[in-house]
């Protein structure tokens, strides 16, 4: 069969593959969920703060009270179990993906792409029939056994992991990566103490050549995957990557779940036999056969396939530069790409401009809020609206004298470093960000870089 | 082919393990290495502990002259004991943005110079005669601040003699303030010397943090921000007074004794040593965290972050000259240059909370994350 879009969605293939995805899946989902709680994050992240960045659009996205974080982090440990052993599958698969979503669209501060990843491959695994063998759903009776599958179904995951590869290279196409080798220079001359390859490699290009295998591995690791004879040096080269990445850097779950679910790719042989031992039954490979067709779900497809192609190149319908205003930085596979430090003073001055108050989101953000904003400007935005509000029509006394807020003006000195070149003003100090308007439009309030 | 490839990537990743995992043979085989180790044994060999050793010192010195003018109460033993204390207050600024390891243990900070100090709170210590200085509620009753109320709130050495000869309780409290800043000298410099040594010279892989790197250069940065740029001079100033931006005049340290801003400076003569790995006494060279950030080529503008971080402490220096009555009276009299003398401690900011950190690699974060 040849290389067309009715085979790539309608070709009938084997199960398994999927199969083994899914329980992959809900492992991993189990073991980082779990973690996740273990490390005290749900108190940190979600219940000491008392403002959270929300996502645009999502502002009615809100943290729950008492223990609701809790119960959220119970249910979806127990839809990852569920997951796992395929049981009430389609409940179980959008119990995950609504929490999981809901827990990442808290607060921006939080935001890491794979935690995006992980929110849209539980979206496809909703539509994706992965409880069809192999299962408890099959067991008790719940579902009908499958074992074959239209292609589609593989091929979707395929391409969601294989995006995050491609863009992440895509992201790596630019000057500091390719030709200062920045960040990575600056980074590993911290690793010295563990001196790089003996005497005869100099130091810069060590980090020229960590910088030029990193952006061609993920560029093409994702194609050689595809094809048998490339795919076990692919897979080798990704479980190295993920391994010294891991090492190298404080990235928490990612290099597992990323050596684990692209395990996918092999061939459907490998499962077919993995679950023949474990089924101790025989199944046979499928004969090259289509499915039947069903053209609204191809087009919803093809949408999908788009939007995930558009995603990450919209930052080009804003001027400036991307790693300054970061306008178009997120949902985009953009990874240990930029070294950026920040810090903030925020001022409020009452609406008749009799007196001004420094105000140190010390008293108001966690570090890591802080942190994170403070290189960001849609959240220095954010913060100076959330004390607008704050401060809103409020009355000060000070030794007698009356302070009356009205309509506050916030503005803010912020200073950032990109790339260890000294910091710079990032945020224009005489904008009033309270009377500014957070929308996804082009911020000219953001200085230019250089 | 397939023993082919996997031999391939064998090596490749062979290799590529190579660079991150390779032993230390003693960092000399790269001209270009710098040597995290050496800085950390320098700062503590030749600053810390020789620091916190002439603070004792100072201590013990200030005790005796307590006790020779205990013995024979008179204007002279009265007068030395006043210049003592000023010794032994500015060598706690020499050492005082050290606050990581021991002196982090016991908030040597806090237990040794808060102000203002609650001159109430000691009056009806003395009164009561029944107080415990460990105890937390005593913190703004003791430490370097107290001394300076219990000696010079009088005004004139007359009348602190009599104050002092007028109740044997005030020299008793005076004493036992003494004793508790001995107590915490002693036991920093005691760890120091003993166990924390080794284990800040040995937490030397990274600069991740939790490593004395990181550890270290949080602490004295953010010392910096609230206990020198905003504690000494922004409080007094007034910026961070609310919306009137008023000045405090009685947040001053040194306000008995009329300071000007010598303490201010002394504070910024050693932290200027320290970050660039001069030696305590003298001023004999070592490697310090400037010389990190020279090694890894940090710039700041058009200079190197290095040189931008010495002129900016310079000009600091400079600027407290500006205050030419003591500070508590010169912020009322001169809120003008009282806040551009704020504004130069405040450009410091940027060059050490973003620059030096970024330099240097260290994740200001407070909390483990999953990173990406």
């Amino acid at each position: 069969m040849t290389l067309s879009a009715q085979n790539i969605l309608w070709k009938k293939v084997n199960i398994e593959p999927l199969i083994w995805f899914r329980i992959v899946f809900g492992l991993l989902m189990l073991i980082s969920t779990i973690r996740f709680w273990y490390n005290g994050w749900i108190e940190s992240l979600f219940i000491t703060p008392k403002f959270f960045f929300t996502f645009y659009g999502f502002d009615w996205v809100k943290p729950l009270d008492g223990s609701g974080m809790y119960a959220v982090f119970i249910l979806m440990i127990l839809a990852a179990l569920f997951i796992t052993i395929g049981l009430f599958y389609r409940f179980s698969t959008i119990t995950f993906f609504v929490l999981f979503t809901y827990v990442e669209l808290i607060d921006k501060t939080n935001y890491l792409n794979h935690y995006y990843f992980v929110s849209l491959v539980a979206l496809l695994l909703c539509f994706l029939p992965a409880h069809r063998y192999f299962s408890l759903d099959v067991k008790f009776g719940l579902c009908r056994k499958q074992t074959y599958i239209p292609a589609w179904c593989l091929n979707i995951v395929k391409f969601q992991i294989g995006c995050v590869y491609f863009f992440a290279g895509v992201a790596k196409l630019n000057p500091h990566w390719l030709f200062e080798a920045q960040p990575l220079s600056n980074w590993l001359k911290h690793q010295t103490d563990l001196p790089m390859i003996g005497g005869f490699m100099k130091y810069d290009a060590t980090a020229f050549i960590y910088s030029w295998l990193g952006c061609i591995f993920d560029l093409s690791v994702a194609f050689f995957l595809l094809f048998r004879k490339t795919r076990l040096a692919a897979y080798l080269a990704i479980v190295i990557f993920h391994i010294i990445t891991g090492i190298m850097f404080p990235i928490g779950v990612f290099p597992l779940v990323m050596i684990a679910l692209t395990t996918v790719f092999f061939s459907p042989f490998w499962f077919v036999q993995l679950f023949d031992k474990l089924t101790r039954k025989e199944s046979k490979l499928l004969k090259e056969e289509a499915t039947t067709f069903n053209k609204s779900f191809a087009i919803l497809i093809w949408v999908y396939v788009v939007i995930q192609l558009l995603v990450p190149m919209r930052y080009l319908l804003y001027p400036g530069k991307l790693f300054w205003t970061e306008q178009g930085f997120r949902f985009s596979w953009r990874v240990m790409l930029i070294e950026k430090v920040g810090n903030t003073t925020f001022f409020i001055e009452p609406e008749n401009g009799k007196g001004r108050k420094i105000v140190e989101p010390s008293n108001y953000l966690t570090p890591q809020q802080i942190k994170q904003m403070s290189t960001q400007p849609d959240m220095i935005l954010q913060f100076a609206h959330y004390l607008r509000d704050q401060f809103e029509n409020q009355r000060f006394e000070e030794n007698g004298e009356i302070y009356e807020m009205g309509s506050p003006k916030v503005f803010v000195e912020a200073y950032a470093n990109l790339f260890n070149n000294g910091s710079k003003l990032l945020i224009d100090p005489e904008a009033y960000l309270s009377e500014l308007k957070y929308n996804l439009s082009h911020r000219s309030w953001i200085t230019e870089y250089e | 082919m397939k023993f082919k490839t996997i031999s391939f990537f064998l090596f490749i990743s062979f290799l590529l393990v190579q660079c991150i995992k390779e032993p230390d043979t003693n960092g000399t085989n790269l001209i270009d290495d710098f040597d995290r180790k050496e800085m950390l044994e320098n700062l503590s060999d030749n600053f810390i502990i020789p620091g916190y050793q002439n603070y004792l010192n100072e201590i013990n010195d200030l005790e005796n002259s307590v006790n020779v003018f205990e013995q024979s109460p008179n204007l002279t033993t009265l007068t030395q004991v006043g210049d003592q204390f000023y010794l032994a207050a500015s060598a706690w600024q020499k050492i005082s943005f050290l606050e990581f390891g021991p002196a982090e243990n016991i908030q040597l900070r806090s237990q040794t110079n808060v102000y203002p100090v609650d001159t109430a709170l000691i009056n009806s210590n003395i009164d009561s005669a029944n107080y415990s200085l460990a105890s937390i509620i005593n913190i703004p009753a003791k430490g370097w601040q107290s001394i300076d109320y219990l000696l010079f709130h009088n005004g004139n050495s007359n009348n602190s003699l009599n104050y002092f000869n007028s109740n044997t309780a005030r020299i008793q409290y005076l004493k036992d303030v003494i004793v508790d800043l001995k107590s915490n000298a002693e036991y920093v410099l005691t760890n120091w010397q003993n166990s924390y040594r080794l284990t800040f010279i040995d937490n030397n892989a990274t600069n991740a943090s939790g490593s004395a790197v990181s550890d270290m250069t949080n602490a004295i940065i953010s010392h910096y921000e609230a206990f020198i740029r905003k504690g000494k001079i922004g409080l007094p100033v007034g910026v961070f007074n609310g919306f009137s931006q008023a000045p405090m005049p009685f947040h001053v340290e040194g306000l008995y004794l009329g300071s000007k801003l010598e303490y201010a400076s002394t504070a910024m003569q050693y932290f200027k040593k320290f970050i660039n790995g001069l030696h305590f006494n003298g001023n004999e060279d070592g490697l310090g965290l400037l010389d990190y950030a020279n090694f890894v080529g940090a710039v700041a503008e058009s200079e190197n972050l290095s040189t931008a971080v010495n002129s900016q402490i310079d000009r600091i220096i400079l600027a407290n000259g500006l205050c030419t009555d003591t500070w508590s009276e010169f912020v009322q009299l001169s809120p003008a240059v009282s806040e551009e003398i704020y504004i130069t401690y405040q450009r410091l900011i940027p060059l050490l909370k973003i620059d030096l950190t970024s330099a240097l690699g260290i994740i200001i974060t407070f909390q483990d994350n999953d990173g990406d």
